[in-house]
């Protein structure tokens, strides 16, 4: 059966996607938290809502986040003033749009990559799935 | 010490892609004073707090000599960056002062900046730093009295915590 316009728009959102084949599906998702920049980027190309912006931001985000990554500045200066651990997630208000953990949620992943194209701050990763790896395992179930 | 005009020398930044480092600057020379004195980096809105300051300078009204003023072009101009860096880098405290609520000359800048602010405190609070480190004010252009009532209750609450412990 041909595509429909529908069709064809979600296999451009789904890159390397062919119907019938499975073989774009199924990339494993590696999400890198000490690089996110919170800009929900991938919660917004993520055709499933696997990937959501939440309401709460992870201190450790900051506290771990790499000198030369897009908040160093602000975790450098988070590691100079830290006096204890912190104890847990810290409610963001309305308005701070940017510092807000995305909640990933592998169960309704499809492993498309949508969000690691999408990325602007390569803190997702999306390894392509082994074929062999992929096709035994639609044998066994 | 008594006079405002020696006291408070703005360090001006010149757009607000250098207010980063105008903050960081002015933590810097407060720092490298190496006094037991504490200091203050206020943040000031330029369409009313700062003319409130200039008004107040003016006047000859006497502030407290730990505040170091950095202009911004509005209070929604300065991020959770700006406050938790003049920390790290020397002050005790940082205050943002903007325009009266619903008055922003930007229409919702100084909403930006209150949430800006109540974040930088929970991020400080997560830490383990005291949140009244950093706090928000604001006034109009014409209350200078104002906005030197707000430095003095700053300093104050500085005045009040032991001085800022820094990795």
């Amino acid at each position: 059966m041909p595509l429909t316009n529908r069709g064809h728009e979600v296999a451009d959102r789904l890159p390397g996607a062919t119907f019938g084949s499975g073989s774009a599906l199924g990339c494993e998702i590696v999400r890198h938290d000490e690089l996110c920049i919170g800009c929900g980027r991938c919660a917004a190309a993520c055709p499933t809502g696997a990937s959501t912006r939440g309401d709460t931001f992870d201190v450790n985000q900051l506290l771990d986040a790499p000198a030369e990554s897009r908040r160093g500045a602000l975790g450098a200066a988070m590691r100079r003033l830290q006096r204890r651990a912190p104890s847990g997630p810290i409610e963001v208000p309305t308005r701070v749009a940017t510092y807000r953990t995305i909640v990933y949620d592998s169960e309704r992943c499809l492993g498309c990559g949508a969000c690691a194209r999408a990325c602007p701050a390569d803190a997702i990763e999306a390894a392509a799935p082994e074929v062999g790896a992929a096709s035994s395992a639609k044998v066994t179930s | 010490m008594s006079t405002v005009a020696e006291d408070t020398r703005p360090v001006a930044a010149g757009s607000a892609a250098t207010s980063s480092a105008a903050a960081r600057e002015a933590a810097t020379l407060l720092a490298g004073a190496g006094t037991a004195e504490r200091s203050i980096v206020a943040f000031c809105c330029r369409e009313c707090a700062y003319a409130a300051a200039d008004a107040s300078a003016n006047a000859r009204t006497p502030l407290p000599p730990t505040v170091r003023l950095v202009l911004m072009p509005c209070t929604g101009r300065v991020s959770p960056l700006h406050l938790l860096e003049a920390l790290a880098n020397g002050a005790d405290g940082a205050m943002v002062a903007g325009c009266l609520l619903g008055q922003c000359h930007y229409r919702e800048g100084n909403y930006n900046a209150v949430d800006r602010v109540l974040f930088a405190q929970r991020l400080l609070e997560s830490v383990g730093v005291e949140p009244e480190r950093v706090r928000m004010f604001t006034m109009s252009a014409g209350e200078p009295p104002r906005f030197v009532a707000a430095v003095r209750e700053m300093d104050r609450t500085i005045r009040a915590l032991p001085p800022l412990g820094r990795s």
